[in-house]
């Protein structure tokens, strides 16, 4: 457990970077959108999904976890077992940060009517009728989930990178293309465009955790082979 | 200093007879340590180590516990007995050999050992 | 001595290549091992395997007595810096230091904080961003200051000049004479480390040709140099290593220290005794196996041990 501490650590070491620049990252969204409502008409839709820009993110910063942390924690005597932990580890830790810093501004822009500009940053529409509490819970499953997605893309490159080139970019195309005309074909599109209508907070909370279930599973049968080189 | 040629203990206990031949290591003074002798020669003090032990097993050093080696009395003796006896077969013989080569009789290489001209 | 890591019969595989080839070996607790070879014999994929970064197509590994992968127990007492070790993608020298810490117990920080300033290292630059030469003396530092009771280097002084070296074969004894612990080096600078080696481990093509106590290999070869009759008389019956001619001059390097029989034997005939420096028996070892002569005399050397 405390080797798997120990990669926690590791990737928190930089905490400055880490939590600086999402921090400037939503920031500089947020400006621009106050700037435009700000000069915009109060008519229309002052809904916006820039909130999305941390969850890029945490993407990307889950990804450089592993491709860039993992031979280093190899290297300092990790077992892959523990690197995986100890990325889990970090992702939770992000993820209830983020989450807990999206409810406070969630609350805030409630509070102030929209940052007094009637603007929908942290507040979407579809929100409305959320408790705090399982809004707060939504926002960090999403941060967790999207950290494991980030986590398992990385783990699938650095264990086929020179394979997966030739064969998984193509493999990729041949199936989602192919999913794609069978929806097609059956008259399976609006089926999906209703489930997705249908979600409320709670269910995409629910399919989200197990969503991260399972990327975290997979990232751990992709690392558990994984060689260092 | 060392060659790679032979075994590094070896040349490292060489090195220390020669300090103590010419007076550089006195009777009763203390010897480097190993990781003295590590440091200086750039070398594994296991190296260094098994040199020391060498000349402690020909009575050359001897140990004091706790503070490290020093020369014995009668080391110089010792050491120039065995380095006399090793001339002869370092020195002479190879001289000798290398005199038949060229053709050199004994009694003019006598006269160039006592540094005469032939 | 205890042997701290034990290779068996080991093979391995790369897409049909084999860069291992029926390995087997031991390294012995404390000691400074060099793991000496060309270019490619397989040395960072016999690290990997000791290390369990990579994965065994046959035969095992056994480090502190049991199998390092996956083993927290084993591997959190090994630390591996390779070639071109990778850091986190924003780190720098400072978090690195801090991220050792958290990963060796033992880690001094004391030896740490000295070797940043001995090593006129950044703290607060990129390591990524480092010169190569610099990139090395974190790698340096790093495996040093971890106390890691088996600390392996691969080709560690990369784009180190003379004198950086230097330093780094100071501060390696200084830091081994206090704190003794299991060394592995893989290097092409015989010459150099020689001196710092207490065993040596000579891979040639995946194959382990050579192996032994540093001093014992120094006087393990001699070169025999004269008339070639002459040299095959005092020769005779040694296992020879090499052969080089000029004319009916030859140079024989043979796999034997001379009695003192053969020494006088040598003498009497004119002919020349040389000691053979590690450096030259690794390249001796080491050399192409193309020539059907020196396979059969490698084969010879390796079956020794």
């Amino acid at each position: 457990m405390n080797r798997s501490v120990a990669v926690m650590r590791m990737h928190l070491v930089d905490r400055i970077t880490l939590f600086l620049m999402p921090t400037s990252i939503l920031a500089a969204s947020f400006a621009i959108n106050v700037a435009v409502w700000s000069l915009e008409p109060p008519s229309g839709s002052r809904t916006t999904g820039a909130a999305i820009s941390v969850y890029c993110f945490v993407l990307a910063a889950a990804m450089l976890c592993v491709t860039r942390g993992l031979p280093f924690a190899l290297g300092m005597g990790s077992s892959r077992r523990a690197f995986t932990l100890g990325t889990g580890m970090t992702g939770l830790v992000l993820a209830l940060v983020m989450g807990t810093a999206y409810l406070v501004l969630n609350r805030l822009e409630v509070l102030t009517n929209g940052w007094w500009l009637h603007g929908a940053f942290f507040e979407l529409p579809w929100f409305h009728g959320t408790s705090p509490a399982l809004l707060w819970v939504a926002f960090t499953v999403a941060f967790l989930a999207v950290f494991m997605l980030g986590a398992l893309v990385a783990a699938v490159w650095f264990r086929w990178n020179s394979s997966l080139l030739v064969i998984g970019a193509p493999a990729t195309v041949v199936v989602v293309g192919g999913g794609a005309v069978l929806l097609t074909w059956r008259h399976g599109w609006d089926n999906i465009w209703h489930w997705f209508g249908d979600l409320t907070p709670m269910s995409m909370t629910g399919w989200l955790a197990v969503a991260t279930v399972v990327f975290a599973g997979l990232t751990w049968a992709t690392l558990r082979r994984v060689r260092a080189a | 200093m060392i060659d790679d040629g032979r075994p590094i203990f070896q040349q490292i206990a060489e090195d220390l007879e020669r300090q103590i031949l010419d007076g550089t290591l006195p009777e009763e003074s203390q010897a480097p340590s190993t990781n003295e002798l590590a440091a200086f020669h750039r070398i594994n003090p296991a190296t260094a180590a098994k040199g020391l032990n060498e000349l402690v097993a020909s009575g050359i050093l001897y140990k004091k516990r706790g503070i490290g080696m020093f020369v014995s009395t009668g080391a110089h003796d010792k050491v120039l007995a065995i380095r006399r006896d090793d001339f002869q077969r370092e020195y002479v013989e190879p001289l000798l050999a290398e005199a038949r080569r060229l053709g050199i009789e004994q009694s003019h290489l006598l006269v160039m050992i006592k540094g005469g001209r032939v | 001595m205890n042997e701290l890591i034990e290779a068996t019969n080991v093979t391995k595989n790369y897409r049909g290549v084999r860069a291992l080839d029926d390995v087997t070996l031991s390294i012995s607790e404390n000691s400074i091992t060099g793991l000496l070879g060309r270019n490619g014999a397989g040395k960072t994929t016999l690290m990997s395997l000791l290390t369990a970064q990579d994965f065994l197509t046959s035969g095992s590994v056994k480090v502190f007595g049991e199998d390092p992968l996956e083993n927290d127990k084993v591997l959190s007492r090994m630390c591996f810096i390779r070639e071109s070790q990778r850091y986190p993608n924003n780190f720098k020298v400072r978090h690195v230091l801090a991220a050792g810490e958290n990963f060796y117990p033992d880690w001094d920080a004391e030896l740490a904080a000295s070797l940043v300033e001995e090593f006129r290292l950044p703290a607060g630059r990129q390591v990524e961003k480092l010169s190569r030469g610099m990139r090395s003396s974190v790698g340096i530092l790093l495996g040093l200051a971890s106390r890691a009771p088996i600390t392996i280097f691969d080709e560690p002084y990369l784009g180190l000049d003379a004198t950086a070296r230097q330093q780094f074969y100071d501060v390696l004894l200084r830091e081994y004479a206090e704190n003794p612990r299991t060394i592995v080096l893989s290097t092409h600078l015989i010459d150099e480390v020689s001196g710092l080696l207490s065993d040596v481990l000579v891979l040639n093509d995946g194959r382990l040709v050579m192996a032994g106590a540093a001093d014992d290999l120094r006087q393990r070869a001699t070169v025999l140099t004269g008339k070639d009759d002459r040299v095959a008389i005092v020769a005779a019956g040694l296992p020879v290593l090499h052969r080089e001619a000029l004319g009916a001059y030859t140079a024989l390097t043979v796999d034997a220290r001379l009695d003192d029989e053969r020494r006088a034997l040598a003498q009497s005939m004119s002919v020349e005794i040389q000691p053979v420096s590690l450096q030259t028996l690794v390249v001796r070892a080491g050399l192409s196996e193309t020539a059907g002569a020196a396979d059969r005399t490698l084969s010879t050397i390796g079956g020794a041990r």
